[in-house]
């Protein structure tokens, strides 16, 4: 993995609010494809290299190969990531409200989709040629965020409300969604409409995989995991509908898990690879 | 709805406190269960949820008034399709209305007594609660997906779907519902 490279770049308010972050890449993944877990967000990529091909809904849904650029809509089941030869990209990761603003799109319509980015956005072109004229990886990352920046939208009513909601939500997972809604002084089918309207998945099917990112991030692969244990003290009703909901999330059980990530991670492995399974 | 005022309101704000059910729906019950007669609601209050005769004359009276005053208000429509032992399946029911109506302004929600259409120019999806144990989508396909969850049906959808839990309102699913929301404009 030493030749690959990976820079994560956290961008500045207020476009923060929107945009979680944008990452460069370049470099040659040791193995053929990987499912890539959901955390709840939209992500777009601009390819400048070679084709990469991604396929949704765990390998059953739509499939799109480009060299131009991909938009991955919300989703809550693992998308498929197959590089035709080396990665060089810029991703941009949206907070889980930062579709409308930035984007400008319904995002209950880009659910479980992959998209052409072109076709799905006019502006993406024009953003394309200004990262193809930058000489460093830095500088195409800030010309990114001014274009961003530039271009995002007002925040729109009510927003801010199911920001507060996503927040209760990410701190306890197992929070039912009708406390959520108490808290935030709505009723709860206004909470899930309005929650719907602006992130693209139910704060229900959010919640869902957040527990799941919650135990993904805290798992040590090289260490034996107790997974009766585990369900429980994450507030699962026991370890057959942890393994089940895992199963949605990833792609894989446990334990198929496990053996990608070690094979592939090795003793190290990095942080920011967990919900990544490596397949050869 | 008329408001009661005094003792009558008291009496009602009492009742509905201990039952854990508001007048509305007590009355999306009642219409539910098909009752129409004075005594034979007194007698259905006071067998299934313990109202003493009292309480339940009150009730019956008031549940009278709703129904006589017109149709019933969405909000009674949907609770009177999600009563008694479908009331489990509401979670499914708000997951998939949640999908629906986020996909545009343009989506026209209209609850009927026995389903809830959701339409664009024309119906793209029915969700309907055929038993306790099921929330059956309508949807209007233009194809048939890769699933075996869809079944192909004819009549006013191309497409069934049964759903048991809110966690198989999943992506899939979703997708389908979006797809049928594309294929219903004009």
């Amino acid at each position: 993995m030493s030749d690959f490279v990976f820079h994560v770049h956290e961008p500045e308010p207020p476009l923060h609010r929107w945009v979680e972050s944008i990452w460069y890449a370049k470099g040659t993944v040791p193995y053929k494809r990987e499912k890539i877990a959901p955390t709840g967000s939209t992500v777009f990529l601009f390819i400048l290299g070679d084709p990469i091909i991604e396929t949704a809904d765990n390998g059953e849904g739509e499939t799109i190969r480009s060299d131009f650029g991909i938009l991955v809509g919300p989703h809550d089941r693992p998308v498929i990531n197959e590089p035709t030869g080396e990665t060089h990209a810029v991703g941009v990761v949206l907070t889980p409200v930062g579709v409308r603003p930035t984007l400008g799109m319904v995002p209950s319509n880009l659910r479980g989709r992959v998209l052409h980015l072109n076709e799905a956005w006019p502006e993406a072109a024009g953003i394309r040629q200004l990262l193809l004229g930058e000489g460093d990886p830095s500088a195409m990352v800030s010309t990114l965020e001014r274009q961003l920046t530039s271009t995002v939208g007002a925040a729109e009513s009510g927003v801010s409300r199911i920001e507060s909601a996503l927040q209760l939500i990410e701190a306890d997972p197992v929070l039912p969604i009708a406390d959520v809604a108490a808290s935030v002084d709505v009723s709860h089918s206004h909470l899930v409409r309005e929650f719907t309207y602006f992130v693209g998945i139910t704060p229900r099917a959010m919640a869902r995989l957040l527990r799941l990112r919650r135990l993904l991030e805290g798992l040590d692969v090289r260490d034996a995991t107790d997974w009766a244990d585990l369900s429980v003290s994450l507030g699962w009703y026991d370890q057959a509908h942890l393994i089940r909901d895992f199963k949605r999330h990833t792609g894989v059980t446990p334990t198929e898990y496990v053996t990608a990530q070690r094979a592939t991670f090795g003793q190290v492995a990095p942080e920011d690879a967990a919900g990544f399974v490596p397949q050869s | 709805m008329t408001e009661l005022t005094g003792q009558a309101a008291t009496q009602l704000a009492n009742i509905e406190a201990s039952s854990g059910r508001t007048r509305a729906e007590f009355t999306a019950e009642i219409a539910a269960a098909g009752l129409e007669k004075h005594g034979e609601i007194v007698s259905y209050l006071k067998q299934n949820h313990g109202l003493t005769h009292g309480n339940a004359n009150l009730v019956a009276k008031l549940v009278r008034d709703d129904m006589a005053g017109g149709p019933a208000s969405d909000e009674e429509l949907l609770q009177a399709q999600y009563s008694g032992p479908k009331a489990a399946l509401v979670p499914i029911y708000d997951e998939v209305s949640a999908i629906a109506l986020g996909l545009g302004d343009d989506v026209d929600q209209v609850i009927q007594k026995t389903g809830v259409s959701f339409r664009r120019a024309k119906q793209f999806l029915l969700v309907q609660a055929p038993s306790a144990k099921r929330v059956q989508l309508g949807l209007n396909l233009p194809h048939t997906p890769k699933d075996e969850r869809v079944k192909e049906t004819s009549g006013m959808c191309s497409h069934r779907v049964d759903i048991t839990s809110p966690e198989d309102v999943d992506d899939s699913v979703a997708s389908w519902i979006a797809a049928a929301y594309e294929a219903a404009d004009g």
